[in-house]
């Protein structure tokens, strides 16, 4: 151990009898800290982040179906006058049997209440108009949403994180300048401007590609999970995907244009902060090269914000999905919504609701557990 | 238009059965139809010559899938129970009624009933069913079919309705049946509180379309997913908020159709809609938005038709309500509409200034001495407003915030500001609108328009001017006009009598009492114009397009251009 | 002391220029200095001297478009000044190594740190991966961690300041190079564990051979661990020689002054420190 020094200096004063306390405060790792028992194990699961996380999704879906239904309900309008509107001379008698038939002469409160207990035994109403019951609805209508929202988040983020990246790499230059403009304007655009364009130029000028519809109307499709993709490979249908593609390709590529530019500005401005950190430098002084350091010590450091960011936007992207589908006659969860609003269609409404709710906050727990299992300095323990 | 009315030995009203509509036509053209003012219309329908802008008949080719706009669909067809105008274009085209009407000539034709006769007091109506008319499953229509069928909307508590249905039949048959029966395996009688000779033709009613009878027992409330008919097409499968497709049913009464496959497609907006029939991924549609037909009419490989007009736009006062409780009032409003300019700007040039009133032009018991009952005078109206001290009172209009409603609005503003008036619009989408207009406690003015399913005057009018249709009791709140009550009866008289003959002269004659009645003593509406829905096809072909104007599916001979 | 030990790098008349906003800044003026085989030389100054600039540049690590050197930079029969960029990465990491100051953020928060060793035994030696995450183990021995298997497997975070630092330390030296800039390494460390981590690097570095360029404030480490010092002050050195001498008797005044102000724990409890006067 040390003990000559240079005569004289302050530090002689205290000599090394025992290991100083850190400057850091982080935790310090020993061996033999790891606690045992059962106790403690169900201490830490319970504290565990990940079930934390997902504990929120069931609290946030509640407060949602809360005010879905009073907003609902305080709309001015009612099912009962649009669906009597267009029959001549009906009696307030009718009127109101109708009214009692479909439950909607009860008070709010009890209204809720049965709504929630229905809930809980898996019963979300049915449909004023059809009589279907929402939830064979939103089975039919859930899938067709997830493909267009997954589509657009994968061809969005692709999009996004690319050329956020480039333009980090080419930092000042003019490609850097070109694809910040780019994002700018893909972002700031009004969303149905690009649809219309997109339209107009691939459905009728080119005539490339179908604006309508999920599938082509000369082709049956019987669904058994409702995806379409899943289905083709259950079925033996591989005529099912090349269609399927085809009328998903302007719907989503709409979404994602106008999504994609936030994330390249997201993405780079990550990256520039990662590649700033000392680390980086270390890698560098290893000899790595550009590309290996951008991939294995810089992009993952990035990922934390990208995902976090891209998770929000996912909210964005189901709302504009909501949009997206009543332009295209994408029969998703967003049209059922749209419909549902127009005619005071309760259920329809609170469930098409709900279940975007759902998707939202679902989508956004997990981001905040993959952001978890990638940045180690997260986790307890 | 019917011509000399047939009776037969006893005396009964009878209408000549098993005529075709081809034949129909044929005779048409004997009785020199084509000199009246349907002669264009007869023209533009037919099915020999060229439809639309003047193109030449196209080659038309066997088999193939039609791809029909529509405006939604709920996935459940059910003539009990009106969901969607989409909805029901296939209810229309999957099941049949006992009859059906023309709508290029008013005619009211045979469809399962081969025939019909009144009894000599008017209160039966007895019908004979065709022998060869199979259901899609390949059983074959009764009258036990047409009495349950009846009897499902007619009779309260029918268990075998889906909840909240709202049973329109009862209006379009003016609540007037009392019993339905079956005489024998292909006779019906119908039994009426008041005799009313305009009953067959409300049997062409989309509510009336006959369903099976074993269907209806089996699975009652949801046969809405698996409806079974006797229409040219057959019920595939259907998605809803999506499509509902259709195939050729082979065994049609009436032969054979063309298509391979039907199907209605959801479009729910506009622009998208124009480009789909742009590009021919929409073969046809009857939902076109007024403005878009303009640049689609430019387009040459669409084809925009020229149909009957007989859409009611108007403007409904509500009397209830201070600032329109004098009658010199809602007077001076209707003196104030420029109807020549929401025609030409709101409706593209798609509609006709009214000149009989509430009926058009292509309808039984047109008047044009009417016309004067809409005319433009701005400085009468403003008279009348001065007159009676509302110069400056504050007005209210409502109206949907789609199609062609918000120009008709902005026009309409303007029109009230010159005549003094202090108005303010406000556009609401469909939903809340439908629920003020129907409250007499929630609008003033309100811009509406009413499409009559069957080409009769008592169905285009009836429910409009009477004081117990909901129009009078919930829209305009006559019904409440305690000094008018005589007036209201006569009215009611008038529109009563016209059912019971079946003679349009004495029709007509009827229709303009009550409506200049109507016009000078209620005025709680004010015509605007008749406009038509825009129907439009690109690549196909005989699509009954007079019908579609109404939102009438007639498309058993509908077939895509080679 | 051994004889003369012969040079490994050679620096000649560098000049180090950076383009900012306000005008260009000279880091470095001028310099020669020469780092011998398996000897430590210091490079003393104040902050804003150019003695970090100087040891990143013999790294390569100042290149960029804002950046002019001029000058030579020896090494291996090559001009490190001219030498293109895929060159200096072969020999960063292999045969050049850096420890920079602050451990806490030298290594990557998301790496264990057994795989951040690893990582440059695969790039710079072309190991497999499970042969360099054994060697990684094995280096976190020698650098003093305990329990190293377990180690390896764990977070930085989990870390102290000094045990990161040892890492860093592994991951320079363990492809064994010939030159090792050390830049301030134990500034930011605790006093008590700074010697430590000192005499651990020097005493790895000599044990392979490796030349270090020891920048450093301390003249107290100077005097511990340097054999050859340079004192360098805004971006020129001003005294150079062996570190006995140049500590134990300072031709050049700023040499005296920095000596001077060290403060002397035996004489005047209220003696002011005298500053060393700074060039205008």
């Amino acid at each position: 151990m040390v003990t000559a020094r240079l005569p004289g200096t302050v530090a002689d004063a205290h000599s090394t009898a025992t290991a100083a306390p850190d400057p850091a405060p982080a935790p310090v790792w020993r061996p033999d800290d790891e606690p045992s028992g059962w106790r403690s194990w169900a201490g830490r699961v319970v504290h565990h982040p990940v079930v934390l996380r997902l504990a929120q999704v069931p609290v946030v879906a509640f407060v949602v179906t809360i005010i879905v239904f009073l907003v609902a309900h305080l709309l001015p309008g009612d099912p009962v006058t649009q669906l009597t509107a267009n029959v001549n001379g009906i009696t307030p008698e009718e009127v109101a049997q109708l009214t009692s038939q479909l439950g909607l002469d009860a008070g709010l409160a009890d209204q809720l209440r049965s709504y929630l207990v229905g809930l809980l035994h898996g019963q979300m109403g049915i449909s004023f108009y059809s009589g279907a019951s929402v939830s064979s609805m939103l089975a039919d209508a859930l899938p067709a949403t997830v493909e267009l929202a997954v589509a657009a988040v994968l061809l969005a983020g692709l999009l996004g994180i690319v050329t956020g990246i480039v333009a980090a790499r080419t930092q000042g230059t003019w490609v850097d300048h070109l694809i910040r403009g780019g994002a700018t304007i893909g972002f700031s655009v009004p969303w149905f401007v690009v649809a219309l364009v997109a339209i107009l130029v691939f459905g009728v000028w080119l005539g490339w590609l179908p604006i309508l519809g999920r599938l082509p109307t000369s082709l049956t499709y019987e669904p058994t999970t409702g995806f379409v993709l899943v289905d083709a490979v259950l079925q033996g249908r591989p005529d099912l995907i090349g269609p399927w593609l085809e009328h998903l390709a302007l719907p989503a590529l709409t979404l994602a244009v106008t999504s994609a530019g936030f994330i390249t500005r997201v993405t780079r401005t990550a990256f520039l902060d990662a590649q700033a950190q000392q680390w980086v430098r270390t890698a560098r002084m290893k000899g790595l090269t550009e590309s290996a350091i951008s991939v294995k010590h810089v992009l993952r450091n990035a990922s934390v914000p990208i995902l976090t960011i891209v998770g929000l936007m996912f909210g964005g992207l189901l709302g504009g999905a909501v949009v997206t589908e009543a332009v295209f006659s994408y029969p998703g969860v967003g049209s059922l919504l749209v419909e549902a609003v127009t005619r005071r269609d309760y259920f329809v409404l609170q469930g098409s609701a709900l279940v975007i709710a759902l998707m939202f906050t679902g989508v956004n727990a997990l981001v905040d557990l993959s952001v978890l299992a990638v940045d180690p300095r997260l986790r307890r323990g | 238009m019917s011509t000399q009315i047939q009776r037969d030995e006893s005396g009964n009203i009878q209408v000549p059965g098993t005529m075709t509509r081809r034949g129909f036509m044929v005779n048409a053209g004997i009785l020199g139809l084509g000199a009246m003012a349907l002669g264009p219309f007869l023209t533009a329908c037919s099915r020999e010559a060229a439809t639309g802008t003047g193109a030449t008949a196209a080659a038309l080719r066997k088999g193939g899938t039609l791809t029909f706009a529509i405006d939604g669909t709920n996935g459940s067809l059910d003539p009990a129970a009106y969901t969607t105008l989409g909805d029901w274009l296939a209810v229309d085209t999957i099941c049949s009624g006992l009859t059906t009407a023309d709508f290029a000539t008013n005619e009211i034709q045979p469809s399962l009933a081969s025939g019909w006769t009144f009894s000599a007091d008017g209160l039966q109506l007895t019908l004979q069913l065709r022998e060869d008319v199979k259901f899609h499953d390949g059983t074959l229509l009764t009258s036990a079919d047409v009495v349950r069928t009846f009897n499902r909307q007619l009779v309260d508590g029918d268990a075998s309705l889906p909840t909240g249905a709202s049973r329109p039949l009862r209006g379009a048959t003016a609540r007037n049946i009392k019993a339905v029966e079956a005489v024998d395996p292909h006779t019906v009688r119908l039994t009426l509180g008041v005799p009313d000779l305009v009953l067959p033709g409300r049997l062409s009613h989309i509510s009336a379309r006959i369903l099976q009878a074993a269907q209806i027992d089996a699975v009652g409330a949801q046969l809405g997913t698996t409806l079974i008919g006797t229409g040219p097409y057959k019920l595939a499968s259907l998605a809803a908020q999506q499509s509902i497709t259709l195939e050729a049913f082979p065994d049609y009464f009436g032969g054979a159709p063309a298509l391979d496959r039907l199907v209605f497609q959801q479009v729910a907006d506009a622009s998208t809609l124009t480009a789909g029939l742009m590009s021919a991924q929409v073969n046809a549609s009857s939902f076109v938005s007024h403005s878009s037909a303009v640049s689609l009419k430019a387009n040459k490989a669409v084809t925009v038709y020229d149909v009957p007009r007989r859409v009611n736009v108007f403007v409904m006062m509500n009397v209830t309500r201070p600032v329109l409780a004098d009658l010199r009032v809602r007077k001076a409003i209707n003196l104030a509409i420029d109807r020549s300019q929401i025609c030409a700007n709101a409706f593209a040039g798609f509609a006709d200034e009214p000149k009989g009133y509430a009926l058009g032009a292509v309808s039984v018991g047109y008047d044009p001495s009417l016309a004067d009952l809409s005319s433009y005078d701005v400085s009468a109206a403003k008279a009348l407003i001065a007159e009676a001290g509302a110069t400056g009172a504050k007005v209210s209009l409502i109206a949907q915030n789609n199609n062609w409603y918000p120009r008709a609005a902005q026009i309409l503003e303007e029109n009230l500001k010159a005549i003094g008036l202090v108005p303010t619009i406000e556009l609401l989408d469909a939903g809340s609108f439908s629920g003020r207009f129907f409250d007499v406690g929630a609008h003033d003015l309100a811009l509406w328009e009413r499409n009559g399913y069957v080409p009769d005057p008592d169905e285009q009018v009836g429910n409009l001017l009477s004081s117990t249709g909901s129009y009078g009791s919930k829209g305009s709140g006559v019904a409440t006009l305690k000094d008018k009550a005589d007036v209201l009866a006569q009215i009611d008289g008038y529109l009563r009598s016209a059912c019971q003959t079946s003679d349009d002269a004495a029709r007509r004659d009827l229709y303009t009492k009550a409506q200049r009645l109507y016009a000078e003593q209620i005025m709680a509406l004010a015509m605007v114009c008749q406009t038509q829905n825009i129907v439009v096809s690109n690549g196909a072909s005989r699509l009954g397009e007079a019908s579609l104007a109404s939102q009438r599916a007639q498309l058993a001979q509908a077939a895509l251009t080679a | 002391m051994a004889g003369p030990r012969p040079s490994v790098v050679e620096v000649r008349d560098l000049h180090v220029d950076f383009a900012t906003d306000r005008g260009p800044v000279h880091a470095v003026r001028g310099i020669d200095l020469d780092l011998a085989v398996g000897q430590v030389h210091a490079l003393v100054g104040e902050s804003g001297s150019g003695k970090s600039v100087t040891g990143l540049t013999i790294m390569g690590l100042t290149r960029g478009p804002r950046t002019t050197v001029r000058g030579a930079i020896r090494y291996g029969g090559r001009d490190l000044v001219q030498a293109d960029e895929s060159w200096m990465r072969s020999l960063r990491g292999r045969e050049l190594a850096m420890v920079f100051q602050d451990p806490m953020t030298s290594l990557n928060p998301m790496h264990p740190v057994g795989r951040q060793i690893a990582e440059t035994l695969q790039v710079n030696a072309g190991r497999s991966r499970r042969v360099a995450r054994a060697d990684a183990v094995e280096l976190l021995d020698r650098v003093g961690i305990r329990e190293p298997a377990k180690a390896a497997a764990r977070y930085p975070h989990e870390f102290s300041g000094g045990m990161r630092q040892r890492v860093v330390i592994a991951i320079a030296l363990a492809c064994e190079p010939a030159v090792l800039v050390a830049d301030e390494p134990t500034t930011a460390l605790d006093v008590t564990v700074q010697a430590q981590v000192l005499d651990l690097m020097v005493g790895l570095a000599r044990a392979s051979d490796t030349a270090v360029l020891l920048v450093t404030h301390d003249l107290g480490v100077v005097a511990r661990y340097a054999e050859q010092v340079s004192v360098m002050r805004s971006g020129q050195i001003l005294e150079r020689g062996p570190a006995q001498a140049v500590l134990g008797d300072p031709q050049h005044d700023y040499t005296r002054a920095l000596l001077a102000a060290i403060p002397r724990l035996h004489g005047p409890r209220r003696r002011r420190l005298s500053p060393v006067a700074t060039p205008g």
